[in-house]
């Protein structure tokens, strides 16, 4: 009953978006849309302000996402967040909880299509702010403290797509040109709650996200999506970070009728 | 066909899904790699090398021969706590296992008798004792009929700072109040900083701290300075007498140093112990746990309160044998200025 009653809601939202952006869609990958996605990530975490033991844990997903073709610019944005228990890994001790959100923008321009459209590619910049919450609780099993990781970056952006198996393949990847980092040298404390930001380029932090997935149109207004996202970071700090993030979603695109391709 | 290849590729996408990546090298669990990774720890996050006067490239060229010939983790244990031992601080710590007693620095001083003990104020001075219901954090009660008297044993746990507005309701009436932080080790800085604003009526800077921010022993933040806000919903206006001693260590130096600052505050007793660190606790590779201090903490004359304490507006010499006649020497002297009218 709910969910009908959510359905209907998003495509009076999809309604709502401007008939010129509509008439733009066809060169983008993605229409129109609305998506939501639930699925399973693993994080694999190792940050020298905490220690220099690797965590790894997994945990439930969940993620938000929009499309929207405007003049003939493809605007996708992305939301996700998730909380996870982490163990160490190799023997090591101690334990983590994580609270994890991130935001992504993609603002990219087709390059290139085929005839029918059944390949397309499109380049441009993506905008990505992640922040990490980490409570690490020691091997006294007394003593907890907490950490913080901020990173917002801009970078170059590819999205490119297949139509194949009645639906589509997707790639999509970014990497970091430039970021802003928040990372506190030692545990966060109640006197230092403001961010120390600080610029970092390619040479100090490195990573890149992406992601590869399939999609294909369940009925008119749906689309079904299965992706599998990776994301990693390196930053050379004085306390270096290293992360990984893993994630598998299965989700709906919601979308107008019109907008529904095979 | 369609169906098989696609849960072929999802069956693929989880398989990747599920692998372990290798993002740092297993750890390396001999005495020398574990010598070298605490010493190197304290070397990237200890914070008053420079107050302590200590080279700690010395220190770590002493005490490594030492680390790799241990013949046992009881003697591997001493030889990493002796050398904490060297920056004389008593935020700095071993915890050698879960479970495990902390070893940690004794200053000379803190094997000195004690000139204090709670129970002689309970049983000799303390009369209309509030119910340990009431206020199970605090020792309350009356030492005159006009002067109240509030012992804080200690700052541990958290939010418990609202129970002593109920113990100022209980002590209406006083025109003197008594706080008693005598042999108090402190606890949680927020705690102390929450009951210390209920003493006061406005915000004021009690002291500077600089944290640790950097791989150099001088990497330091400019100094951040610590406010005492008001909280809680009732004030007590008149004189408050706050007893201290050489046992007065972390947060409860920060409870002494904010409430130093109230013009209706008498700090009265010694010196506290001064020992404020804001230790963080680091893990070992072999599941041991150390803490160390990250700040160094000024009062608000930017003088370093490490080792050097907070000392008292009116000394009472310790009489150096402990409770000679079974008198606590404070208590009296409060008693005398309050009947003279001090």
């Amino acid at each position: 009953m709910y969910s009908k009653y959510a359905a209907r809601h998003a495509l009076v939202v999809l309604a709502a978006v401007p008939a010129a952006a509509l008439a733009q869609s066809e060169p983008c990958a993605r229409p129109t849309s609305v998506q939501a996605s639930f699925g399973l990530s693993q994080n694999d975490r190792a940050d020298a302000a905490i220690n220099n033991t690797q965590y790894q844990g997994r945990g439930p997903q969940l993620s938000v996402g929009a499309a929207a073709n405007v003049r003939s610019v493809c605007v996708e944005a992305f939301a996700t967040g998730g909380a996870h228990y982490l163990r160490p890994l190799n023997g090591g001790f101690g334990s983590e909880r994580v609270l994890d959100g991130r935001a992504d923008l993609f603002v990219l321009k087709p390059v290139a299509s085929s005839a029918t459209n059944r390949a397309t590619l499109a380049l441009g910049l993506a905008a990505e702010v992640n922040v990490t919450g980490t409570k690490h609780s020691f091997a006294d099993g007394l003593n907890t403290s907490n950490y913080r990781l901020g990173v917002g970056s801009i970078g170059p952006a590819f999205d490119a797509s297949y139509r194949m198996l009645g639906g589509r393949v997707f790639a999509v990847a970014t990497v970091p040109l430039v970021s802003v980092v928040d990372h506190p040298y030692v545990a966060a404390s109640s006197l230092d709650p403001t961010p120390g930001l600080r610029v970092a380029s390619w040479s100090s932090l490195r990573g890149g996200s992406g992601q590869l997935g399939y999609e294909r149109p369940l009925s008119r207004y749906l689309i079904g999506t299965v992706a599998y996202q990776v994301s990693g970071l390196r930053y050379d700090d004085a306390r270096p970070v290293r992360t990984l993030s893993q994630m598998l979603t299965f989700g709906f695109r919601l979308t107008r009728p019109t907008e529904a391709r095979r | 066909m369609m169906k098989r290849r696609f849960l072929l590729a999802t069956a693929a996408l989880v398989a990747t899904a599920c692998a372990d990546p290798t993002l740092v090298a297993p750890a390396d669990r001999s005495y020398g790699a574990l010598f070298d990774q605490m010493w190197h720890e304290t070397d990237l996050t200890y914070s008053m090398f420079a107050v302590k006067h200590v080279n700690w490239d010395s220190v770590g060229a002493v005490y490594r021969p030492r680390a790799i010939a241990a013949q046992s983790d009881f003697a591997f244990a001493r030889v990493l706590s002796d050398m904490l031992g060297t920056l004389h601080d008593r935020h700095v710590s071993l915890t050698p296992g879960a479970g495990a007693m902390p070893m940690s620095y004794v200053a000379a001083s803190d094997l000195l008798p004690l000139d204090f003990d709670s129970t002689l104020v309970e049983r000799t001075y303390l009369s209309r004792r509030l119910s340990a219901a009431v206020a199970p954090h605090f020792d309350a009660g009356w030492i005159s009929p006009s002067v109240a008297y509030i012992r804080i044993a200690n700052f541990v746990g958290d939010d418990w700072g609202a129970e002593l507005d109920g113990v100022l309701d209980s002590l209406q009436g006083a025109s003197k109040l008594v706080v008693d932080v005598r042999s108090n080790p402190g606890g949680n800085y927020e705690l102390a900083l929450d009951l210390a604003g209920r003493f006061a009526e406005q915000s004021r800077v009690f002291g500077y701290v600089r944290i640790r921010n950097g791989p150099k022993h001088d990497d330091l933040t400019d100094p951040i300075a610590e406010t005492l806000r008001p909280t809680g919903r009732r004030k007590f206006t008149g004189t408050i007498y706050l007893l201290t001693n050489r046992r007065v260590f972390s947060s409860a130096e920060n409870f002494v140093l904010a409430l130093h600052q109230l013009p209706n505050v008498v700090t009265i007793g010694d010196t506290t112990g001064g020992s404020s660190g804001r230790p963080v606790t680091r893990d070992l590779s072999n599941g041991w746990t150390y803490e160390l201090s990250t700040w160094i903490e000024y009062d608000a004359d930017h003088k370093v309160v490490e080792d050097a304490g907070v000392a008292p507006s009116i000394v009472v010499p310790r009489s150096g044998s402990g409770l000679a006649g079974k008198r606590d020497a404070v208590l009296d002297r409060v008693l005398q200025l309050t009947a003279s009218g001090g």
